[in-house]
């Protein structure tokens, strides 16, 4: 099977630019304060976020999240000449697409266009790049992302691209953070997975982009990859329009589908959003999955630490996943209150420790009960 | 790479086409401002398969041109007066679902009826991918203006998680426990072919046996100004030929879609110009049809435009342009209807300003194309909307080229 490299990789959170920023708050561990949303208009009773520092407000604020973090990403890569050999995707996952466009006072209300797609950030990083080929939008919500890199490794298996620039997006939304809270999904507090006191989660915006391309094609240009996407698996509960299947069958399927043969897993990035249900089922679900190993296989919470940044928040976790990946360690996570004992789960908060199998499984769920798991593993 | 896949189900909901019990074949009813009104009509007839029927003779019949007011279409509370929930889904459960949703799961019944139903394959086994442009604008619309004039807590919570659009795929695959995966599509204009083409490589690669591709859209007329609205839903089944044949499925034919990008700025040059002719050629040498038609949702715009050069330049032949709308739901139809009896191979072809475009083709299985009574055997007439410039392109496909939509009015087909 054609393997799928990652070559390069991107990220711009709350944290800051870049994935040097993110790896540097990773070490840090430091739980970042949500602020009030700067929206006279999002009358909302938690009106929090996490936002990206110094982005100007108007227009395209989603697409400039994006650009960026595929800037950085084929910089990584060492891909800043064009044109690129062979061919060349697109695969952007996105819960809200570019939703400011019509939203009501956050941006020029007509601009003499008849219509103005919302989901149009796959395009704009296409027409950015100037490349022609496969380009894609998902919006399979706050498991986006996660769906988006394992569609682009499928067109790379297909044999049907060489190089995919892939990940997710997400920026403030009025209607998203109003829907949210409106379920009563959102914390007041801050975002802590696995908390005996967790009430919720905190929204925020992010941008994770991978570099994937076909091992043939990365060592003709002699790139030096992160890791190999192993295996993905994808399901779907069929079950509630936001409640995750309480047996956690279908993501315990995905799961397996994802490792495959390839046996455990040296770290887990869970969904793990801070909502109560969700973040009991999936810690039922790996201890199914990993059985008496999982008090051993260490979690890393990347929601504590930049929010949960919809369907950025998988690609973000593939960006750690690459990072712990090559410095072979798995952060301390964020300091929480007290683990909830029925989150059953290894979750390391007082140092680091070494990932002891190079395989990091990336967990993504979603209303509508989308799930997709994949791993991230050592090349040979 | 999609593999050997087949289409054993074809479901319709668009205004004037849907019907919870009649066969079509009546004539279709647009209002005077070009809002669909009146009694659903026939999407599908009966037990052949749920082949749509096509007899107007227009391929995008149900799509409302010019410019239609929203209370001429819309029943009190922004539902579509064309659409009647009860009858199509029931009378309980689904009257408050958005709009875009019930299209979907009426459009799904009639495929996953017409294909015999999904019980062959396992429910880890069948998928879902659908696609989507502007399925929940008008809950958008309608939470933004709460939330600015009141409060998040005047919304209610039963809609509350509608501002995620996978969620309507979603109620699909609870619907008919489509648990193997749920994907959803937005590329502007393609996100319908995306679908069919995400879905049907999803098949080849394994991860189901069968799955539902749709497109659904729930547009108004202030959502894309001076275009079509575009309403409905259509639903395929698709599963690999083998697994059909052996279940003794009746094939309704083959279909493929690939969707690509050329960058606005570049469709023009030359690389441009050679990009879309190379995917053009090579849909329709997919197709392997000499007398397939090609068929054009074009938005005017440079990447449209370049597309349909390309097109010209295939040897098949071309019908003049329609004009699309805001969504993605009319080169679906299309698609869809290309498996009317009788009807010659179709190349669809679609593009937008943004840069996306698709092809896609859909082949009538030689046997259905035969076996259909000849009153459904007349070729579709001219495409409502349609732009032909003067002295515009012939059947032959010489000489044509893009017009923009005109602001009012419908035509008929």
């Amino acid at each position: 099977m054609t393997d799928v490299l990652v070559t390069g990789v991107g990220a711009v959170t709350c944290q800051g630019y870049g994935a040097a920023a993110l790896q540097q708050a990773m070490t840090g561990a430091v739980a970042p304060v949500p602020e009030r949303i700067p929206d006279p208009g999002a009358n909302l009773r938690h009106p929090l976020i996490l936002r990206v520092p110094g982005v100007a407000p108007g227009r395209g604020r989603a697409a400039r999240l994006v650009t960026t973090a595929v800037s950085e990403a084929l910089r990584d890569a060492g891909l800043e000449r064009r044109p690129w050999p062979g061919r060349v995707g697109v695969v952007i996952g996105s819960c809200m697409g570019e939703a400011m466009l019509h939203e009501s006072g956050r941006c020029a209300e007509d601009d003499g266009a008849g219509w103005r797609p919302t989901f149009r950030l796959a395009s704009a990083v296409g027409e950015w790049l100037g490349a022609f080929g496969v380009n894609t939008s998902i919006s399979n919500a706050c498991a986006a992302g996660g769906f988006a890199l394992c569609l682009a490794a499928d067109l790379i298996r297909s044999g049907e691209a060489d190089m995919v620039i892939s990940g997710g997006v997400d920026a403030y939304s009025r209607v998203g953070w109003a829907s949210f809270d409106r379920l009563g999904a959102i914390d007041p507090v801050r975002c802590r997975p696995f908390d005996r006191e967790r009430r919720g989660t905190i929204l925020a915006e992010g941008a994770g982009i991978l570099v994937l391309e076909s091992g043939e094609h990365a060592r003709e240009r002699g790139a030096i990859g992160y890791g190999r996407i192993a295996g993905a698996g994808w399901s779907c509960d069929a079950h509630h329009l936001t409640a995750p299947e309480p047996t956690g069958e279908q993501i315990v399927r995905a799961m397996r589908e994802a490792l495959g043969g390839s046996g455990e897993p040296g770290c887990v990035i869970p969904h793990g959003t801070g909502t109560r249900l969700n973040d009991l089922v999936e810690s039922r679900a790996l201890r199914q999955v990993l059985g008496a190993r999982t008090g051993e296989v260490p979690l890393y919470s990347a929601k504590a630490l930049v929010g949960h940044t919809g369907g950025a928040a998988a690609a973000l976790g593939a960006v750690a996943a690459a990072l712990i990946l090559r410095s072979g360690t798995v952060p301390q996570n964020v300091a929480i209150g007290e683990q909830d004992p029925e989150c059953e789960v290894y979750l390391p908060v007082s140092g680091p420790v070494r990932l002891r199998t190079p395989r990091v499984m990336v967990n993504a769920y979603a209303f509508g009960g989308n799930n997709a798991s994949f791993v991230l593993e050592q090349a040979a | 790479m999609t593999g050997d896949v087949v289409v054993t189900g074809v479901g319709i909901v668009a205004p004037g086409t849907a019907a919870p019990t009649g066969r079509s074949g009546g004539p279709r009813d647009i209002s005077s401002t070009g809002a669909p009104s009146g009694r659903s009509g026939g999407a599908l007839d009966g037990p052949s398969a749920g082949v749509p029927s096509g007899t107007s003779g227009c391929p995008l019949d149900g799509l409302s041109a010019g410019v239609p007011s929203r209370t001429s279409g819309s029943a009190p509370g922004g539902r579509e007066s064309w659409f009647d929930v009860a009858a199509e889904l029931g009378p309980r459960g689904y009257k408050y679902l958005p709009p875009a949703s019930q299209y979907l799961l009426a459009a799904a019944r009639r495929a996953v009826a017409a294909a015999g139903g999904l019980e062959h394959a396992a429910p880890h086994r069948r998928a879902a991918a659908v696609g989507t442009n502007g399925a929940l604008r008008a809950y958008f619309d309608d939470v933004d203006a709460k939330v600015t004039g009141g409060h998040s807590d005047d919304l209610s919570p039963a809609g509350a998680p509608y501002f995620a659009v996978n969620v309507l795929s979603g109620r699909l695959a609870s619907e008919h426990l489509l648990k193997a995966f749920s994907l959803t599509l937005t590329s502007p204009r393609v996100a319908g072919f995306e679908a069919v083409e995400t879905g049907a490589r999803a098949l080849a690669l394994g991860r189901a046996d069968v799955l539902v591709a749709a497109a659904m859209e729930h547009g108004l007329p202030h959502h894309a100004p001076g275009l079509p609205m575009e309403q409905g839903a259509v639903a395929i089944v698709l599963e690999p030929r083998a697994r059909a044949e052996e279940r003794g499925a009746v094939v309704l034919g083959t279909c493929f879609a690939r969707a690509g990008f050329a960058p606005p700025g570049l469709a023009a040059t030359s690389e441009g110009r050679r990009r879309l002719a190379e995917q053009v050629e090579r849909a329709a040498a997919e197709l392997g049809a000499a007398d397939a038609e090609v068929y054009q949702v074009l938005d005017g715009s440079p990447v449209s435009r370049a597309l349909e050069a390309a097109a010209g330049a295939v040897g098949l032949t071309v019908r003049p342009a329609v004009v699309a709308g805001g969504g993605c739901l009319a080169p679906s139809l299309l698609l869809a209807r290309s498996f009317v009896p009788a009807e010659r191979p179709r190349l669809v072809i679609t593009a937008t300003a943004e840069g996306n475009f698709a092809l896609a083709g859909a082949r009538p299985a030689p046997a259905h194309r035969e076996s259909r009574a000849p009153a459904h055997n007349e070729s579709p007439a001219p495409a409502h909307n349609e732009s032909r410039a003067p002295g515009g392109r012939s059947p032959s496909g010489a000489g044509s080229s893009y017009r923009p939509p005109q602001p009012t009015g419908s035509q008929p087909c």
